[in-house]
């Protein structure tokens, strides 16, 4: 009967850890005040942040190569209009949420020695896409 | 580049196996019409009537010594399947998961036949009086290497997450990402124009090792090799 019961028990911890697993969106973080969320490792992770996108108004995506793959580490700086640094130089990747409030901003991405800059216009609508690609894998 | 280089080597190999065959006597051996020793089913040469302790032919008779089984264990980790030994001895076991059996592709949930591996995987390591599991995860080179590495150490991560829900204790695990480095097929090895077919071919690359180090109790099977 124990034994039985033990088993129930590990099967029910196993189904649980493989929900969690497939449906886990990474957790935010916020530096300085400022929250973003990174991952896109897998199509589940993929799918659970496009889904998330709707409440963050920018989001970065992350591509090399011809064919436009993925991309993981990349160094991402978001600086305001007067050059301020929000977000320093973390790292994230394929995908990058960021809550930011409406105004200009300039992203800086660095992965592979190469560095991107692009400025972006956040608006109160939110749902700004920046894809940032480069060209060499 | 590389097809001289095989060629240098095979025709070496085959130069010191002829030195080796020419050295030897085949008096006492039955022998094919290369001059190759004949062997049973059980890899031992086959000798004629005329064949007397102290006569050897190519690498006929060191064989039999290698099976006794009074010869004391070594104790280096022992990649092939070993037959089982009386006293356990302490050795890294290492296996090979093939990660397409484990998940779809590009995904992190494992199949219910991957969980089904698993499970037999845990149980086995739970029979070893293990000390460490070291779980390196293993992608195709398709993709970028940051993806690849990140994707390989995730899905080393889910094995481990697993392993640990079936009782394996997760203080002994550790997981690594290999990404696509040293993978064993290269695009340059696929011709395969179709992406699925490319993908196909990739398949020995998307693979876990899980490496066991503890005593053994009983035989290690591969039964996992795909």
């Amino acid at each position: 009967m124990k034994a039985r019961l033990t088993l129930a028990a590990a099967a029910f911890a196993a189904a649980l850890s493989l929900t969690a697993g497939a449906a886990t969106l990474p957790a935010p973080q916020t530096v300085n005040g400022i929250t973003y969320l990174s991952g896109g490792i897998g199509r589940e992770e993929v799918a659970a942040i496009k889904a998330e996108a709707k409440n963050y108004p920018l989001s970065l995506v992350f591509s090399a190569g011809p064919r436009h793959a993925f991309v993981a580490d990349v160094k991402v700086t978001i600086k305001d209009k007067a050059g301020k640094v929000l977000l320093g130089s973390v790292s994230g990747g394929p995908i990058v949420l960021v809550k930011l409030a409406p105004g200009s901003y300039t992203v800086h991405a660095v992965q592979g020695g190469v560095a991107l800059n692009r400025m972006v216009h956040v608006t109160a609508r939110g749902g700004k896409q920046l894809v940032l690609h480069w060209p060499k894998a | 580049m590389q097809f001289p280089n095989r060629t240098f080597v095979a025709t070496a190999l085959l130069a010191l196996s002829c030195a080796a065959h020419a050295a030897d006597d085949i008096s006492g051996y039955v022998v094919d019409g290369s001059r190759h020793p004949v062997r049973s089913g059980y890899g031992e040469c086959v000798h004629t009537r005329e064949w007397q302790p102290g006569m050897r032919f190519a690498d006929c008779e060191p064989q039999p010594q290698v099976a006794a089984p009074q010869l004391a264990p070594k104790p280096e980790p022992a990649p092939v399947v070993e037959a089982p030994k009386p006293a356990p001895v302490p050795q890294a076991v290492p296996f090979r998961l093939s990660l397409d059996s484990l998940f779809d592709y590009d995904s992190m949930a494992l199949k219910p036949e991957g969980r089904e591996a698993l499970d037999r995987l845990a149980s086995r390591i739970a029979r070893a009086d293990y000390q460490s599991v070291t779980i390196t995860g293993h992608a195709d080179p398709l993709g970028t290497p940051s993806y690849n590495r990140a994707l390989s150490e995730r899905r080393a991560q889910a094995i481990a997450d697993y392993l640990a829900g079936r009782g394996i204790d997760a203080g002994k695990i550790s997981v690594a990402g290999a990404g696509s480095e040293g993978a064993t097929v290269t695009l340059a090895d696929c011709k395969a124009r179709r992406r699925a077919a490319l993908i196909e071919c990739l398949q020995p690359d998307r693979h876990a090792e899980v490496t066991v180090t503890g005593t053994v109790q009983q035989a290690a099977s591969t039964g996992e090799t795909k």
